[in-house]
């Protein structure tokens, strides 16, 4: 455990206690929001992949995709660093940290034996285990370790697998301004004296998510006073990263974020719905990046975004795509080593239909836990080299 | 030895079979017996009142709202809840999303609903064989698109790995395969008509277009066919159909981790005599009143909502007012909008329904039974229901 690691634990271990000074209990939420954070965004259902970071020179791109292919006049083109590809033209907000070097692309992500369930595939991005045994998220793992019970925070209704641990669920806000308690004193006097009474079986269970919410209320109730600089998209994803930089912003101490944005499993359809999504990822993600400058926080922030799969190569007959294998991973901040990691993807050496993986998702997942000052090897439970992000 | 069935057995019998009771009906069971009661909770559904709209086919928000309303109105008044809880379980298993689901109608979704009430408690085949021609469902996954040059796979991925068989039962070629075989399936607008000259409450209908569909052989789970027909009668043969469904009628009415033998033998029991054998079998067995399984499940925001509503005497619940437009976001906020699962594979229920924001908003509904004690019957809604204060009880969310 390094110094910083030790005050803040010590003085996290007092506030906790009882009878804490308010000061000591701000001391140890300001040591901690020195750390640095990771933000995941899970983009569930699919995205496509070459639709996003489009190999706009490669003719079988185009006759592979007769429909629905980006044109070559659209395509935000990314430069020398960018080899042969480009960006999806509603990636715009992005492109500015493409030139300045924030942003990574990586291509084809995945891991052996690639599964096509949106279901079984996200558990494995969650769990980080191909094999399918772990019962718990990767984040949980991280989480069982640390004191804190806010260490992360989900935006949403209902916890990820990612963030659930042995010990504990990461708790699971859905927007700071309607997290409030509303009850007649009568009733909230009651809440608080049926907390007291120990139960066992499911009810006991149920008394203890009641007990994370009377923490949560008033650990959240703080940040009310917090406002966002920047404009977000209109829907539920803009309002998550915008809670979640008022988290930041106002100290709630957590060093991961995880929100979702849904919607991406395009069988049918697929231009006008994926370039509405990505319009709404990148407007939200550049938003979230100036409030956390005008936080002084932009450099601590790495950004991680993925989907459970990419989509197959060749168009269906819905003007959509089926489910494929690696997909492309985006992580981007103030302290990103940004580029490309990976090569143009090989349209001719497919697996039915769907580009191969490239890279180990767990390659990713291990820098994003070094960024937090994690121990890679024990979430992850084996040894994978962190790809060189930052 | 016979299972004792008094007041306690009954109000979780009806808890549990139609999420919605009040202390005088769990005493009419009582009395019955508890065969006569099961049997009575599973008699044949009534009717839902039918679906008109004044919206037109774009303002679909407008009618999600009607249908959703008229659903929770008719499971608060029907003389058979068991039935509307079963939709519910159907719904959450032979998914379509509302959001989703473009082009699809309040009528075509209420329509959904109504083939799950006619053939729910029957054989499992015939259902299934009416949800693959279900327009809504072809619609959802896509199906409807699907021609011989380019098979969508949307629709033949999800019925085996969500609807009959369940993952590691089959392989990516026979999912192609399976899809191949669908070619064709799709949908009009009844009577033929154009979205632009019907109302929105001109239904779609399903239709076969030969020229979509591929007539070649596929192999599909080692057998040589052709049509979605065949597909489907492999899947209605297939024991491990059986087991997969079972396990889920037991999470959704016994136990989040039903033991294995239970679920072989429900297995079999939903195989030979259908869903109402099923329920009945289930209903009756020592098991089902055994203290292990008593309060073990979570009511689903549906399930607590309509729970409570009907404990406090309310049969009708009014959208588009001020107050019920909350409420209406309030089941937003809980996590569960009818006609609207979170994805393919519907609600994943359990604990999961009680992470924070969506247990405060379950927490802040019970403000507005302060004062109205008076009609308040808690009996059945909830173990240890003595008074308005009881509702803040960890047991006020288990069913």
């Amino acid at each position: 455990m390094n110094r910083r690691a030790f005050i803040q634990k010590s003085l996290l271990t007092l506030a906790l206690g009882q009878g804490a000074p308010s000061l000591l209990a701000r001391t140890a939420l300001a040591a901690r929001s020195e750390g640095k954070i990771l933000v995941v965004v899970n983009l569930f259902g699919g995205n496509d992949q070459l639709n996003t970071l489009v190999p706009y020179r490669n003719e079988l791109y185009y006759r592979l995709r007769p429909h629905i292919a980006i044109p070559r006049s659209e395509v935000l083109e990314l430069g020398v660093r960018g080899e042969r590809l480009g960006l999806h033209p509603a990636l715009r907000p992005l492109i500015s940290m493409w030139e300045g070097g924030e942003l990574a692309l990586i291509p084809q992500v995945g891991y052996p034996n690639p599964n096509r369930s949106h279901f079984i595939s996200t558990a494995i991005w969650h769990t980080a285990d191909p094999s399918r045994k772990a019962e718990t998220g990767w984040l949980g793992r991280w989480g069982d370790a640390q004191e804190d019970p806010f260490c992360e925070t989900f935006l949403g209704g209902a916890t990820p697998l990612a963030q659930v641990g042995q010990r504990r669920t990461a708790p699971a806000i859905n927007g700071i301004d309607a997290f409030s308690l509303r009850l007649p004193r009568g009733l909230e006097e009651a809440f608080e004296r049926e907390l007291q009474r120990v139960r066992s079986g499911t009810a006991e269970e149920v008394r203890r998510a009641m007990g994370s919410l009377r923490t949560a209320l008033t650990r959240v109730g703080q940040l009310r006073q917090v406002k966002n600089q920047a404009q977000y998209p209109e829907n539920a994803f803009g309002r998550s990263l915008a809670d979640i930089a008022r988290m930041i912003a106002g100290g709630l101490g957590s060093s991961v974020y995880y929100t979702t944005l849904g919607g991406w499993d395009t069988h049918a359809g697929q231009a006008p719905r994926q370039a509405e999504l990505l319009g709404y990822l990148a407007q939200g993600l550049a938003a979230f990046r100036t409030d956390m400058r005008a936080a002084g926080r932009d450099k601590d922030v790495l950004i991680l975004v993925f989907s459970e799969f990419g989509r197959q190569v060749a168009e269906n007959a819905s003007y959509g795509t089926d489910h494929g294998e690696g997909g492309l991973m985006l992580v981007l901040g103030g302290g990103v080593k940004g580029g490309l990691y990976g090569g143009e993807p090989d349209l001719e050496d497919l697996e039915l239909n769907a580009l191969k993986y490239q890279t180990d998702f767990r390659n990713v997942y291990a820098a994003a836990l070094q960024w937090i000052e994690a121990n890679p090897k024990e979430v992850l439970g084996a040894e994978f080299r962190p790809l060189a992000l930052f | 030895m016979p299972i004792r069935f008094s007041f306690p057995e009954a109000a979780h019998l009806l808890r549990r079979a139609a999420a919605r009771g009040r202390k005088e009906e769990a005493q009419e069971l009582v009395e019955m017996g508890l065969e006569a009661a099961v049997d009575h909770l599973l008699r044949e559904p009534a009717p839902a009142p039918p679906y008109q709209t004044a919206a037109s086919r774009s303002q679909r928000a407008q009618q999600h709202l009607e249908i959703s309303q008229l659903w929770l109105n008719h499971w608060l008044t029907t003389p058979t809840p068991a039935a509307e809880r079963l939709v519910l379980f159907w719904h959450g298993h032979l998914t379509s999303e509302f959001r989703e689901t473009l082009g699809a109608q309040g009528i075509d979704f209420w329509n959904q609903f109504a083939t799950f009430r006619r053939l729910g408690y029957g054989p499992y085949g015939e259902l299934l064989k009416a949800i693959a021609q279900d327009p809504v469902m072809l619609l959802y996954l896509n199906n409807a698109e699907s021609r011989k040059e380019h098979p969508n796979q949307n629709w033949a991925r999800e019925l085996l790995e969500l609807y009959t068989l369940g993952p590691g039962h089959y392989t990516e070629e026979d999912i192609l395969e399976a899809a191949r075989a669908f070619t064709g399936w799709t949908v009009r607008l009844k009577g033929g008509l154009r979205p632009r000259e019907a109302s929105a409450n001109v239904p779609f209908e399903f239709i076969f277009r030969p020229a979509w569909h591929d007539g070649g052989v596929k192999t599909f789970l080692g057998r040589k066919l052709r049509t979605g027909e065949e597909v489907l009668e492999v899947l209605i043969q297939h024991p491990q159909t059986y087991r997969f469904v079972a396990q889920k009628l037991l999470r959704f009415y016994l136990t989040p981790t039903p033991p294995e033998p239970l679920v072989q033998e429900g297995a079999g029991v939903l195989q030979a005599d259908g869903t109402r054998g099923f329920l009945r079998w289930l209903f009756t067995h020592e098991s089902f009143y055994s203290p292990t399984y008593r309060n073990s499940l979570v009511k689903s925001p549906l399930e607590y909502l309509v729970g409570l509503w009907y404990a406090a005497g309310v049969s009708r619940v009014e959208f588009a007012s001020q107050s019920g437009r909350r409420l209406y976001q309030a089941l937003a906020a809980m996590g569960q909008i009818p006609f609207d699962p979170p994805n393919v594979s519907g609600w994943e229920g359990g604990l999961s329904w009680l992470a924070e924001s969506p247990l405060l908003t379950r927490i802040n509904l019970l403000a507005a039974f302060a004062g109205r004690e008076a009609r308040l019957d808690l009996s059945v809604f909830m173990d240890q229901g003595d008074g308005t204060l009881a509702l803040v009880k960890p047991e006020a969310q288990l069913l």
